[in-house]
C-alpha cells in the first residue's frame, strides 16, 4: 500500500519513473519467415507495449511480475508466449482465419467484418468512455462516418438526435434504432419542442461504462434482420461478459468541472430605456419595458434612493441631477456556475467454465452550468451466462436504471432562462449585489419585499433566478431493461435460440409555475404531474445454420421469427390557479384537467439471411424479411424487405501479398426495404372525435373541455386514411476496404445513394376544406453521400507511437418530392421562421420571410429608404453542412497516452433567433455598434417605369426622432425577418483532448492492485466558429426531426475532467 | 429428449404471447377516443370557438389598427405602429381558429343534425357558421364559401366573390332560421340560450341586420333598409341579446383576457383613446383602461373593473348596443330620427359595462343627441359606436370605419411599405400563408381579382 501512495503521489506529481526488470528483444516474422513491419507486441496485462521496425524486429521492457508477451498483426492470429529464461523471442505468426474486427449483427450474432458485403463501423467503447458524455448518443459524435448527431444544448441529460445517413422520414422517426445485447430497446423522447424543458433520449439510460462493443450497422441489411424500426440503421451495443477465471474488479471514478462555451456578445453601454419625444429615455423595471434602447450609461447616475425596489442604488438620472455614483452595466452572464458532474462505476466480472457473470453499479450525478440544475443516473447490471449442458447455454442481461433529474425552463417560454438573461437590460442586475450559486439560493434577487417578482420587465419575463427556484421540472425514470435467452445446439451445425427481451420504464414528470403575480407578472400558478408508462416486449426465435458444403464454400443462414409489442400511456393531470405559494403539488390547483394518451402497436416479422463464402474471398449475404404491422390498414399491412450485399477480397483471390497493400474488399449491396412510417402516424387510418379544444390563435393557449359544466367532442382535423401503405427504402452502396504497408494505413471508402418513397406524411390541406391536413403516401426523399474512414500508424517505434484516425462524411439529404401541390411541409419551429421540408431543397431547410428581390436578384428598397419584404415565404438556409470530418490523433509514449479529437464541419446554416432578438431589444453587441449609423442599403428603388436604380436614400438606423418603431431592428417585426438572422455555422473545434497515464506493473507489484490508470480529458475545449450565437450544435427542439434553429438555447458546455480506473 | 427441449423454447414463446389475442386491427383502434359523438357534446365547441375568435388575433390586430391598442412589445408594435401584417399573422385564425374551427364545428353539427333530423342544432350552427363567414369576408374579401368544408370531396375550394360570401351569409341566416321555425330536437348543449328557438331567431336577425349594414357604402339606402327590417325581429334587450360567458379556470378564459395573462405587457391600451374618453368624460373609463405611472393598460393582474379583460367575460356574439348604433344610423341614412336609437345604444353600452345609471344619464344628455348633416350624425354615431364595441366588437368597429370614413384617424408615420407600399392604416388582412402552400391557384386567382391584395387595396364591400 506504501508503494502505491507513493506510485500514486509521484504520477500527480508529474514525475515518472520506471523499473524494467529485464529487457526481451527478438523478431516477428510470418510463416515464411519474411518480418512483418509495424506488428504490435503487448506485455499482457498491462499497458506496456511497442511495435516491430522495418526489420521485423522489436525490444520490450517487460515489468517484473509480467511473465506474458501477445504478439497481433493484421490478418494473423494473436499469438501469446510465456516467457521463460531467454531475452531473445522470435515469433512467427499464423495467418489468421479472423482477419479484422468482429462487428456483431443479427440477433447478437457475431461476425467477421471481412466477410460482410455493407458499410458497418465500430466505435470503439474507449472512445465512447474517453468522451466523457453523459449521454451515450453524444459520445458517438465524429466517431462515425455518415453519422450525426445533434444535442439540444448542454443541459444536464438534455436529449441529442443521432442520424445515420440522413434523414428518411419527414414526419416520422429518423432515429436508428439501439439493440442492446440483441434486443432492441427505446430511445424515444417526450416533449422536446420549441419551449418547456429538455427532456433526454432514453439511450441515456445506458451506462457507457458497460459497453464492450458498438458496432453501427448504416445500410439496408439492418432493416432486415432488426425489422422497420431499423429502417434508419441500427446501433449495435453489447455489454460486457464475464470470462472464466477468478473475479476481477474494475473502479473507475471520475469529475468534471463544466463552463458555458460559448455566448452572444452583449453590449453594456446603453441603459434600459428608450426614445421618446426625440430623447433617449431611461425606463426602469417598474415599467415593465424590455428595451435597451436608452441613453449612454456613461451619461447616467443613480438617485440614491434606497426605497426603489429593483435596485439598491437607486433609479438612474443623468448625471449631475443625482448622487454623483455613476451608473454601472452589469453582467448577466455571471449567472452561470461551474458545473460538476462524478461518476463512480464498479464492475466484477468472472466465472466458471459452466457460468461466466458480470456485475456492475455505476453513479452519474451532475449539477449543471445553470444553477439549480441536476441530471443522475444509478444503473446496475448483471449479465450471466451459463452452459446448463453441453448443448444448451441460458443467458441473461439485464440492467435496472434509475434516472432524472431537475430540468430547466428554455426556448421560447417566458420563463427561460436564456430568454430572461439575454434580454435582461445591462443596467439591471438580475442577482442583486449576488452572483451564480449564492444569488440563485438568495430570493431577494428575484423577489420584491411586496412577494412580486424582482426582474428587469417587473415579472413580465421571468429574472433566471427566479426560474430555476420557482419553476421547477423533474423527471424520475425507473427503468428496466433485460433478455432472457436460450440457445440449443441442435447438431454442431444447427443453433435454435430463443431470445424474449423486455424493456419497461415509468418516467414520472412533475412540472410547477410558481404564482407570480404583482408586479407586471401575470401566472396564476399551475402545476402538471404526469407518468409515462412504456412497456416493450422482443421476442425472437432463430435457427442457425453454420456448415461448410465443401472446402471451397461455407453457408451459414439464419431464420427468425420476430414479435414486438409497444404499450405505452401517457397520463396525467394539469392544474392551474395555485392556492399557496411554493408549494408544488396537484392538491395545491384549483382547476384540473386530465389526460391520457395511448400508443398501442404490435410487430410481427418473419426474416431469414443467408451467407455464403467461397473461398475466403467471394462473400454473398442475401436477407429477407415479411413484417407485419397493426400500424397500416388490414389490406396493407405486411411488406417485404430484401437485400443483396457483395464482397470481394481481392487480395486474397488474387494471392496478392506484398508489403505495400495487405488487404484490398470490393463491397457492392442493394436493398429495399419497408416502413410502417413509425408511432408519428398510429391510428391515421380512422376518423375519431378529440375532445373540443379551441383555438387559433398562436398567442395564446387555447380553451379546452370539460368546460362550463359540460363535455364537448370535436371531429378530427386531420383527414384519415384507410388506404395507407407501406414506406418504401432503396439503397445501393458501394465500396472498398483496403490496408497498406503491413496494417500501417487503412482507408475505407463507401458511397451511398438512397432513395424513399411513399413516405406517409400528414400533407398539409387548405383549411377550407375542414381539415388542416391528410395523412398520405406522398413524399420522396433522397440521401447520397461519401463515407471515408481512414486509419494510419504515423510513427511506430519502441516507445513511441503515432496514430491517426480520421472519419469524414459527405452526405446530401433532399426533399425531392411532396403531395401534389404541396411545396412546404413544416417540420417544426415558429409561425415565422420555421424548419420545413421544402421540394427541391434539402431536408430541414430554414423557411421563412426574405427581403424582396427583383428577377436580377436586387433586394428592393421602398422610397423611403427600407428594404421591403418580401411576403411569400422561402427556403432561405440550409442546415445541413457539406462535409463534416472528426480527426483523431493519438500519441502514446511509453505508458502515457494524448489523444485529440478535432471536429470539423464546413458550412450548415443556423437561424439565429436569439441573435435576432437581442438586435430587436437592444441588448447585443452589434445593436451597440450600428446604432448611431445612418446607411444606404444594398439594393435597388423601383422607378415610375417600372425599371429599377440603384438605392441611394440614406436612413438612420435608430434615430431617436423616430421612436421606436422607426428603429430599424424594430421595422421588420420581432426579431426582424428570417433572411436577417441566418447564419454560417461552420467550424473548428478540439472536441476531445485527453491525457492518460497508465501505471506500470512494476509500480504495482506487491500490492493487490493489477492496474491502475489515470487519464485527464478535456472536452469541447476550444471552438472556433463565426456563429454569433450560442455554441451552432445545438438545437432547439432536441431530438426531433426539424434542426437548425436557435431560440433562446440553452448553452452548450466544455470541461474538464479527470479519471481513475483500478483494476483488482 | 433433444426434440422435447426443442419444443419447450417454442411454448415460452407462445406462453408469452398468449395474452394477446387481439388482432393488429383491433390494436390500431385508439382506445382513448370516440368514433361518434351526441350532437349535444358538438354544440359547446361551435358556440365557444366563435366567442373566443372574437378576442383572438384578429380583434386585437383590428383594435390596433383602430388604435384602441397600442402596441408596446414584439409583435404587437409591428403590426400597430408598422403595419407588417405579413402573410402569416393570420394563419392560425384561418386555420384552427375559422376554417378548421369554429366553420369545420358548424359543418359537422349541421350534417349529423341534417342526417338525424334535429333542425335545432342545424338551425343554430347554419347561425353561428354565418357569422362567422361575414366577419371573414369583412377583413379578407374574397373568400372560399360555397366550395368550402367539403373534405376529400373538394380538397382546393375556389374563393367566391365577397358578393357572393354575402349573399350566401344571408341565406345562411335564412335557412337557419327555417331551419328553427320547423321544430326543435334539443338535447342540451346550448351554453347561450339553453335551447330557446325565439332567441335564436331573434339572434339570426340581429346578423342579418349587421352583414346588410356592412354593404352600406355600397347601397346606403337598400343596406339600411334590409337593416331596419331585420332589427324589427331581433332582441331588443340586454338579456335576450346572445352572450356567451367565460369561466375562471385558465383553460376556459376569454381570449382578450388570456392575451393579457399569457403576454403581458406586449399590448396597451392607446393614448389617443385615453384622451378621447377624457375629453367626453366618459364613465366607462375605469371598465376599459387603468393607468399606472405613464403605463395605460387594458388589462391587469386581479383587476375586476376592466370588463372586458376579465377571464370569466360575458361576451354578445352581437349586442344590443351595436343593434340599436345600426338602427339609428340605417334611420339617419333613411331621413328618419335616429336619436332614440342612438341613446338607447349608448345606454345599453353603459348598462353592459356596469356604468351606474345616473353617470350614464348624464353622459347621454351630454353626447346622446344627434345633430347635423346626415353626415355629421352619422359620424356621431360611428364615433361613439369606436367607443361602445370596445373590447367586444373590435371588427365592427374597423368595419365602420372603412365603409364611413370615421372616426378620423392618421396612419402611423413609421408603416413599412412591405404589404401596405402607400403606408395608409390597412384595409384588410393579406390571405394567409397555408392557402399559398395548398391551394395556391385559388388564392393566386382571388389576389389578382382584388388588385393584388395587399393591406392598402380596398375590397368590394368597402368601395
Amino acid at each position: 500500500m506504501k508503494k502505491l501512495s507513493l506510485a500514486l503521489f509521484l504520477v500527480l506529481f508529474g514525475v515518472t519513473f520506471m523499473t524494467a526488470q529485464r529487457t526481451v528483444s527478438g523478431m516477428l516474422t510470418d510463416k515464411d519467415s519474411e518480418p512483418l513491419i509495424g506488428a504490435s507486441v503487448l506485455v499482457k496485462g498491462t499497458s506496456v507495449g511497442t511495435v516491430t521496425d522495418i526489420d521485423g524486429k522489436y525490444t520490450i521492457d517487460v515489468p517484473a511480475g509480467s511473465t506474458n508477451l501477445v504478439y497481433s498483426y493484421t490478418g494473423f492470429a494473436d499469438q501469446e508466449i510465456t516467457l521463460g529464461a531467454s531475452n531473445v523471442v522470435d515469433v512467427a505468426l499464423e495467418e489468421g482465419v479472423i482477419l479484422g474486427e468482429v462487428v456483431v449483427i443479427a440477433g447478437g450474432l457475431e461476425a467477421n467484418k471481412r466477410t460482410i458485403g455493407y458499410a458497418v463501423q465500430n466505435v470503439n467503447p474507449d472512445d465512447v468512455l474517453a468522451a466523457k458524455e453523459v449521454n451515450l448518443v453524444n459520445a458517438l459524435s465524429s466517431k462515425v462516418a455518415g453519422v450525426s448527431v445533434v444535442s439540444s444544448s448542454g443541459s444536464p441529460g438534455a436529449s441529442s438526435n443521432i442520424r445515420i445517413r440522413g434523414n428518411t422520414s419527414i414526419g416520422g422517426s429518423n432515429d436508428p434504432l439501439f439493440v442492446v445485447d440483441g434486443v432492441p430497446i427505446d430511445n424515444s423522447n417526450f416533449g422536446n419542442g420549441v419551449d418547456g424543458v429538455d427532456q433526454s433520449n432514453r439511450a441515456i439510460d445506458l451506462n457507457p461504462n458497460d459497453i464492450a462493443s458498438i458496432t453501427v450497422l448504416k445500410g439496408p441489411s439492418a432493416t432486415a434482420l432488426y425489422g422497420v424500426r431499423a429502417a434508419n440503421g441500427a446501433i449495435i451495443v453489447t455489454t460486457k461478459r464475464g470470462e472464466a477465471g477468478a473475479p476481477k474488479i474494475n473502479i473507475s471514478g471520475s469529475y468534471s468541472w463544466d463552463k458555458a462555451n460559448q455566448l452572444p456578445e452583449r453590449q453594456d453601454i446603453y441603459a434600459q430605456g428608450r426614445p421618446s419625444g426625440g430623447d433617449l429615455i431611461w425606463r426602469g423595471a417598474e415599467t415593465a419595458e424590455g428595451f435597451s434602447w436608452g441613453p449612454a450609461i456613461s451619461s447616467l447616475e443613480y438617485d440614491g434612493d434606497t426605497t426603489y425596489p429593483f435596485d439598491q442604488n437607486g433609479r438612474l438620472v443623468p448625471a449631475g441631477t443625482g448622487n454623483g455614483v455613476a451608473a454601472q452595466a452589469h453582467d448577466p452572464y455571471d449567472f452561470f456556475v461551474t458545473g460538476h458532474t462524478y461518476d463512480l462505476n464498479a464492475n466484477v466480472s468472472g466465472g466458471t467454465d459452466k457460468m461466466r457473470y458480470f456485475i456492475s453499479g455505476g453513479r452519474l450525478s451532475s449539477d449543471g452550468i445553470v444553477p439549480n440544475s441536476t441530471f443522475s443516473r444509478n444503473s446496475f447490471r448483471l449479465n450471466l451466462e451459463a452452459n446448463l449442458t453441453d448443448k444448451l447455454t441460458a443467458s441473461m442481461s439485464g440492467s435496472v436504471i434509475s434516472s432524472g433529474g431537475d430540468r430547466i425552463q428554455r426556448g421560447s417560454n417566458l420563463n427561460g432562462v436564456m430568454l430572461g438573461l439575454l434580454r435582461t437590460a445591462p443596467t439591471f442586475d438580475n442577482g442583486n449585489g449576488k452572483v451564480g450559486q449564492d444569488a440563485a439560493d438568495d430570493p431577494a434577487s428575484y423577489v420584491l419585499p411586496n412577494g412580486a417578482q424582482r426582474s428587469y420587465r417587473a415579472g413580465v419575463y421571468d429574472n433566471p433566478y427566479w426560474t430555476v427556484n420557482k419553476n421547477p421540472s423533474t423527471d424520475d425514470v425507473n427503468r428496466v431493461i433485460g433478455n432472457l435467452g436460450l440457445k440449443y445446439e441442435l447438431t454442431d451445425w444447427l443453433t435454435v435460440a430463443y431470445k424474449l427481451g423486455m424493456d419497461q420504464y415509468t418516467d414520472n414528470r412533475n412540472s410547477a409555475f410558481d404564482i407570480n403575480l404583482g408586479g407586471f407578472g401575470s401566472n396564476a400558478g399551475s402545476v402538471s404531474q404526469s407518468v409515462i408508462n412504456s412497456k416493450d416486449l422482443n421476442s425472437d426465435l432463430t435457427l442457425a445454420l453454420n456448415k461448410n458444403l465443401s472446402d471451397d464454400l461455407s453457408l451459414s443462414a439464419l431464420v427468425g421469427y420476430n414479435v414486438f409489442d409497444k404499450v405505452l400511456t401517457w397520463e396525467g393531470t394539469d392544474g392551474t390557479t395555485l392556492s399557496a405559494p411554493n408549494f408544488y403539488h396537484i392538491s395545491n390547483a384549483t382547476d384540473l384537467t386530465a389526460f391520457n394518451d395511448v400508443i398501442g402497436k404490435r410487430l410481427y416479422g418473419l426474416y431469414g439471411t443467408v451467407d455464403l463464402n467461397y473461398k475466403e474471398f467471394l462473400f454473398v449475404n442475401v436477407t429477407g424479411r415479411n413484417d407485419w404491422s397493426s400500424i397500416l390498414p388490414k389490406e396493407n399491412n405486411t411488406f417485404q424487405s430484401y437485400s443483396v450485399a457483395l464482397g470481394f477480397d481481392v487480395t486474397e483471390a488474387l494471392q496478392i501479398n506484398n508489403n505495400i497493400l495487405d488487404y484490398a474488399k470490393l463491397r457492392a449491396s442493394w436493398g429495399q426495404v419497408g416502413n410502417d412510417g413509425g408511432n408519428a402516424f398510429i391510428y391515421a387510418t380512422s376518423s375519431y372525435f378529440n375532445p373540443a379544444f379551441i383555438g387559433g390563435d398562436g398567442f395564446i393557449t387555447g380553451a379546452e373541455f370539460p368546460a362550463f359544466g359540460t363535455n364537448a367532442f370535436e371531429r378530427d382535423i386531420q383527414l384519415a386514411n384507410k388506404g395507407l401503405t407501406p414506406e418504401k427504402t432503396t439503397t445501393i452502396e458501394v465500396g472498398t476496404e483496403l490496408k497498406f504497408f503491413r496494417g500501417r494505413l487503412g482507408l475505407d471508402v463507401t458511397y451511398f445513394a438512397s432513395k424513399s418513397e411513399d413516405l406517409i406524411i400528414a400533407v398539409q390541406l387548405s383549411p377550407a376544406t375542414g381539415f388542416t391536413d391528410a395523412v398520405q403516401n406522398a413524399a420522396t426523399l433522397e440521401n447520397k453521400g461519401w463515407e471515408i474512414v481512414l486509419d494510419a500508424g504515423i510513427v511506430r517505434s519502441n516507445d513511441f507511437n503515432w496514430d491517426i484516425a480520421v472519419n469524414f462524411t459527405q452526405l446530401e439529404t433532399d426533399v425531392t418530392e411532396l403531395a401534389e401541390g404541396v411545396t412546404d411541409i413544416g417540420l417544426n419551429g415558429f409561425t415565422s421562421t420555421s424548419v420545413d421540408a421544402v421540394v427541391g431543397q434539402p431536408f430541414s431547410s430554414i423557411y421563412g420571410n426574405g427581403f424582396l428581390r427583383n428577377d436580377g436578384g436586387d433586394v428592393i428598397v421602398g422610397s423611403d429608404g427600407w428594404p421591403l419584404s418580401d411576403p411569400i415565404k422561402k427556403a432561405l438556409g440550409d442546415p445541413n453542412p457539406d462535409w463534416t470530418a472528426g480527426i483523431k490523433n493519438t500519441f502514446t509514449y511509453k505508458g502515457i497516452s494524448l489523444s485529440a479529437l478535432i471536429d470539423l464541419r464546413q458550412g450548415g446554416d443556423m437561424w439565429c433567433g436569439t441573435c435576432g432578438i437581442m438586435n430587436y431589444f437592444g441588448t447585443s453587441q452589434q445593436s451597440a455598434d450600428e446604432r448611431d449609423d445612418v446607411v444606404v442599403f444594398d439594393g435597388v428603388q423601383e422607378q415610375a417605369d417600372g425599371s429599377f436604380a440603384e438605392n441611394n436614400t440614406p436612413v438612420a438606423l435608430a434615430n431617436p426622432a423616430d421612436g421606436l418603431g422607426g428603429n430599424y431592428r424594430l421595422r421588420y417585426g420581432f426579431g426582424g425577418i428570417t433572411e436577417m438572422n441566418i447564419y454560417d455555422t461552420s467550424w473548428i473545434r478540439l472536441r476531445e483532448l485527453t491525457v492518460s497515464y497508465s501505471l506500470p506493473g512494476s509500480m504495482l507489484e506487491k500490492t493487490f492492485v493489477e492496474g491502475a490508470s489515470i487519464s485527464l480529458t478535456g472536452r469541447n475545449l476550444w471552438l472556433n466558429t463565426d456563429y454569433p450565437g450560442i455554441d451552432p450544435e445545438t438545437n432547439l427542439t432536441g431530438a426531433s426531426n426539424g434542426y437548425g434553429l436557435d431560440y433562446f438555447n440553452m448553452p452548450n458546455t466544455k470541461s474538464f475532467s479527470a479519471t481513475v480506473r483500478l483494476t483488482f | 429428449m433433444k426434440l422435447f427441449k426443442y419444443i419447450a423454447f417454442l411454448f415460452i414463446g407462445m406462453i408469452l404471447f398468449s395474452s394477446c389475442e387481439k388482432s393488429l386491427e383491433d390494436i390500431n383502434q385508439d382506445p382513448t377516443r370516440l368514433s361518434d359523438i351526441e350532437m349535444r357534446f358538438m354544440l359547446p365547441e361551435v358556440l365557444t370557438q366563435t366567442a373566443f375568435n372574437q378576442g383572438n388575433n384578429t380583434g386585437r390586430v383590428a383594435g390596433l389598427i383602430m388604435q384602441q391598442f397600442r402596441g408596446l412589445d414584439a409583435q404587437q408594435i409591428q403590426y400597430g405602429d408598422n403595419y407588417l401584417l405579413g402573410a402569416d399573422v393570420m394563419n392560425n385564425y384561418w386555420g384552427t381558429g375559422l376554417y378548421s374551427g369554429s366553420l369545420r364545428a358548424a359543418q359537422v353539427l349541421i350534417d349529423k343534425a341534417t342526417e338525424e333530423g334535429a333542425p335545432f342544432y342545424s338551425g343554430v350552427a347554419k347561425i353561428m357558421q354565418a357569422n362567422e363567414y361575414g366577419l371573414a369576408t369583412s377583413m379578407f374579401g374574397d373568400i372560399p364559401f360555397s366550395e368550402a368544408l367539403q373534405g376529400i370531396d373538394n380538397l382546393k375550394p375556389a374563393y367566391d366573390t365577397q358578393q357572393n360570401v354575402y349573399a350566401g351569409v344571408q341565406a345562411l341566416l335564412d335557412a337557419g332560421i327555417a331551419d328553427l321555425q320547423t321544430g326543435t330536437g334539443y338535447a342540451g348543449g346550448d351554453l347561450v340560450y339553453d335551447g330557446d328557438v325565439a332567441k335564436w331567431i331573434a339572434t339570426a336577425y340581429a346578423f342579418k341586420a349587421r352583414y346588410a349594414m356592412h354593404l352600406s357604402k355600397r347601397d346606403p339606402s337598400k343596406a339600411s333598409q334590409d337593416a331596419l327590417s331585420a332589427i324589427g325581429n331581433a332582441f331588443t334587450s340586454l338579456a335576450d341579446q346572445p352572450v356567451f360567458t367565460f369561466g375562471t379556470a385558465q383553460t376556459d378564459n376569454w381570449s382578450l383576457a388570456k392575451f393579457g395573462q399569457e403576454r403581458p405587457s406586449t399590448l396597451g391600451f392607446n393614448q389617443q383613446f385615453v384622451d378621447k374618453m377624457t375629453a367626453n368624460d366618459d364613465p366607462r373609463a375605469a371598465n376599459y383602461y387603468l393607468v399606472e405611472g405613464d403605463v395605460v393598460s387594458y388589462w391587469a393582474s386581479g383587476n375586476t373593473d376592466l370588463t372586458w379583460a376579465q377571464n370569466d367575460a360575458s361576451i354578445p356574439l352581437i349586442s344590443l348596443v351595436e343593434l340599436k348604433m345600426m338602427e339609428a344610423e340605417a334611420l339617419v341614412r333613411t331621413g328618419g330620427d335616429g336619436s332614440a336609437a342612438f341613446a338607447a345604444a349608448i345606454a345599453a353600452s353603459m348598462a353592459q359595462v356596469g356604468v351606474d345609471a345616473t353617470a350614464a344619464a348624464d353622459y347621454v344628455t351630454a353626447n346622446g343627441t344627434l345633430s347635423g348633416t346626415m353626415d355629421e350624425q352619422i359620424q356621431q354615431i360611428v364615433e361613439e359606436a369606436y367607443t361602445s364595441y370596445y373590447g367586444y366588437a373590435f371588427n365592427s368597429t374597423w368595419t365602420n370605419w372603412r365603409r364611413t370614413g370615421y372616426p378620423v384617424l392618421t396612419a402611423s408615420s413609421v408603416a413599412s411599405q412591405s404589404f401596405d407600399p402607400s403606408q395608409v392604416i390597412p384595409v384588410r388582412f393579406l390571405y394567409v400563408e397555408s392557402e399559398d402552400q395548398t391551394n395556391s391557384v385559388n388564392v393566386a386567382d382571388a389576389r389578382a381579382r382584388q388588385g393584388g391584395g395587399l393591406l392598402d387595396q380596398p375590397m368590394w364591400a368597402f368601395q
